[in-house]
């Protein structure tokens, strides 16, 4: 089965979602200066508070900033009538596969930010847990969910054809 | 529509003055039991105390009423029915063929007034939370209902006289399976208290090491009064850990003699019976075909003793906590048994769910340390800088800063070691056998487990690699169940590749 890559929007969602993650961050890093210069705090405390914070607000920020452009490199997802594939993670890749004929129920999530790049989450419910496609266009999505109602009508089918 | 019995409102009401009781006690022990509050003062306030308790009191008794007013249950030639709900009112309806498991509660409030709690699952992911169907009838009565279901279940009609009371099948001492007996339960307890020692002593050592970096500190005035604080905050953990160790003792005891007094497990036809408990008794009856897993597990002391547990994922049989509610724990088979007995016990109750023999193993032990360790690492140096840095600008003296530099790289040594341990017995545990739609998952570290599932159950199949471990051909395998059980997954780690091919080979056909 070939595997597609995700829509080019999708690496901005994440973009923006990162940038709002880094605001937070540099918010928490300035309104720490901020308080140390208002309290009259002596030069080195400052010094030592900012270099305890900064540390690892700069590496998260590292992180966090990074983060998107490999992620959506290394997501892939496809399905045909039997299986859905989902591949992703950077360090820890992950490949899940979920049997069609295991799907309770489809379901697509919109935010404020997916609604405006037209973007869109499935979720697929199964008898167990709950499996999330990251983010496809909803023309995707919408196509992905009635392709999949109908392999689960076909192979539920085939099922019942086969116990006969 | 039959309505519950009236010994619901009676106990209910005898249980919530019993809490409210307690509360009240907590709340205003220190007001009225208090040197320094004068007479006039309790005197004034006690009618409002009492006012405010009889007002509540009273709310209680209405809503246990209107509960009691609206709720009831039916059987019909093909379902059970049930209301129940004062706000937000329920209807339910399950079909007997969907009847998953059937549980028997009843407490030391319900045996005062001679009812019992019968609750029905279908085994719905929707109502994993709470049960299908509830029936709050007489004991007899529900035991009646509790045969005629079972038979209902398989087929049966219900008869006209359900709610009658019927001859209770006793199930005499040889019917059942196996015997926790007062041996086992004194040595089971005493095997948790070891775990718990063991978990304890390892933090003393911790502690051990903290509290003499706070012991310099003071001696050299690093930080103040700071020293001090921190220094007395670690004594307070301490202590507090230590009453955790003498209460878990005390639970565990109330726990193995009382909770599981009588503990049974009986086999009816495709039917299995557990019941068990002093104050709280409990009997559970569910399908043998409705076992979705089996899991043993071997906690690190047990594993050196060579005893074990046996756990069951049946949807519907879990640790009740209230009337109404149940929590997505494990239910429990066995207990306490020594680990060569699985076999035997297995063989007895559920002879298709006897684990394999492990086919595959592990192949490569640093890969369970590896990313650890990186991470660690990386942990340890942000750490020290945030600590060392900061010391360096306040001019401390070296022995200090020498000091809380060892203690980190000292904690974060017997971090490591701890997990080097785990890596080792998690390197020996994990595998995995497969044969005739069975698959016999072994993982875990200082715990081991061992799960045993048919391969129609598993529902998605994941596999977890890196780069690295993808050129060396690792991969660790996630198998997800099909249970409402908070987790339903199984993962068994650093296998060969080809072996996610074959789970996902089982998991389309």
């Amino acid at each position: 089965m070939e595997l597609r890559k995700l829509d080019k929007n999708v690496l901005k969602l994440w973009y923006i979602r990162a940038a709002i993650g880094a605001l937070a961050l540099v918010g928490v890093f300035t309104s720490t200066a901020v308080i140390l210069n208002a309290t009259g705090a002596p030069g080195d405390v400052t010094l030592a508070v900012l270099i305890g914070v900064g540390i690892p607000v700069a590496l998260l920020l590292a992180i966090i900033l990074i983060m998107p452009a490999l992620r959506y490199k290394m997501y892939a997802w496809g399905y045909d009538d039997k299986r859905i594939i989902v591949k992703q993670g950077v360090i820890f890749r992950q490949r899940v596969v979920i049997p069609v004929c295991q799907i309770q129920d489809l379901h697509r999530t919109q935010g404020p930010l997916m609604m405006m790049l037209k973007l869109s989450g499935v979720t697929i419910s199964t008898a167990g847990s709950n499996f999330d496609i990251s983010t496809l266009t909803t023309e995707e999505a919408d196509c992905m969910i009635d392709e999949l109602e109908r392999n689960l009508e076909m192979r539920i089918e085939e099922l019942r054809n086969e116990e006969i | 529509m039959k309505k519950f019995d009236k010994g619901y409102i009676y106990s209910s009401l005898l249980s919530d003055l019993f809490s409210c009781l307690v509360i009240v006690f907590i709340f205003l022990e220190d007001f009225f039991f208090n040197d320094e509050s004068n007479a006039e003062d309790i005197f004034a306030a006690t009618p409002i105390f009492v006012i405010g308790f009889v007002i509540i009191y009273l709310c209680f008794i209405a809503y246990r009423i209107l509960y009691y007013k609206t709720s009831g249950y039916e059987l019909t030639e093909k379902e059970i029915k049930c209301n129940r709900g004062v706000l937000f009112r329920k209807r339910s309806v399950l079909d007997y063929k969907k009847v998953h498991a059937i549980n028997k509660k009843q407490n030391i409030f319900h045996r005062i007034f001679g009812i019992a709690i019968l609750t029905v699952d279908s085994g719905s992911t929707n109502t994993s939370h709470q049960a299908e169907i509830t029936i709050i009838e007489k004991d007899k009565i529900v035991d009646a209902l509790l045969n005629e279901l079972n038979a209902l279940k398989e087929g049966g009609a219900p008869s006209m006289e359900s709610t009658e009371p019927k001859e209770e099948l006793l199930l005499s001492d040889e019917d059942s399976l196996y015997r926790f007996t007062s041996g086992k339960k004194m040595l089971y307890t005493l095997i948790n208290i070891a775990s718990t020692a063991f978990f304890t002593a390892l933090f003393a050592v911790l502690a051990i090491i903290v509290i003499g970096i706070c012991k310099l500190m003071i001696q050299q005035n690093f930080l103040g009064t700071w020293g001090q604080y921190f220094l007395y905050a670690f004594l307070i953990t301490v202590g507090a850990m230590l009453l955790f160790s003498i209460f878990s003792l005390i639970g565990c005891l109330i726990h193995s003699f009382v909770g599981y007094y009588k503990f049974n497990i009986t086999k009816r036809g495709n039917d299995i019976q557990i019941s068990y408990g002093l104050l709280e008794k409990h009997t559970n009856t569910f399908s043998y075909d409705r076992i979705k897993a089996v899991k043993i597990t071997q906690g690190l002391v047990q594993r050196m003793l060579g005893f074990a547990s046996i756990n069951l994922e049946v949807i519907g049989y879990t640790v009740n906590s209230g009337d109404d509610d149940k929590n997505a724990n494990l239910g429990v088979l066995v207990p306490f048994c020594k680990y060569d007995e699985i076999g035997e016990i297995l063989g007895k109750v559920l002879p298709d769910y006897v684990p394999d023999k492990k086919q595959t193993k592990s192949i490569s032990y640093f890969s369970f340390i590896s990313w650890f360790t990186l991470i660690l690492c990386i942990i340890t140096g942000v750490v020290l800088l945030q600590a060392i840095l900061p010391m360096l600008i306040f001019n401390v003296s070296s022995s200090v800063t020498g000091a809380v530099a060892l203690a980190i790289v000292g904690l974060a040594t017997i971090i490591l070691a701890v997990k080097a341990l785990s890596a080792i017995l998690s390197y020996q545990n994990n595998g995995l056998a497969i044969s005739n739609g069975k698959i016999t998952a072994y993982y875990g570290g200082f715990t081991k487990n061992v799960t045993v599932f048919m391969s129609k159950n598993l529902i998605a199949a994941e596999n977890v690699t890196t780069p690295l471990r993808q050129k060396a051909g690792i991969t660790s395998l996630v198998m997800h169940l099909k249970t409402n059980a908070l987790s339903n997954e199984v993962k068994v780690h650093i296998q060969d590749d080809k072996l996610a091919e074959e789970i996902e080979h089982i998991l389309i056909i």
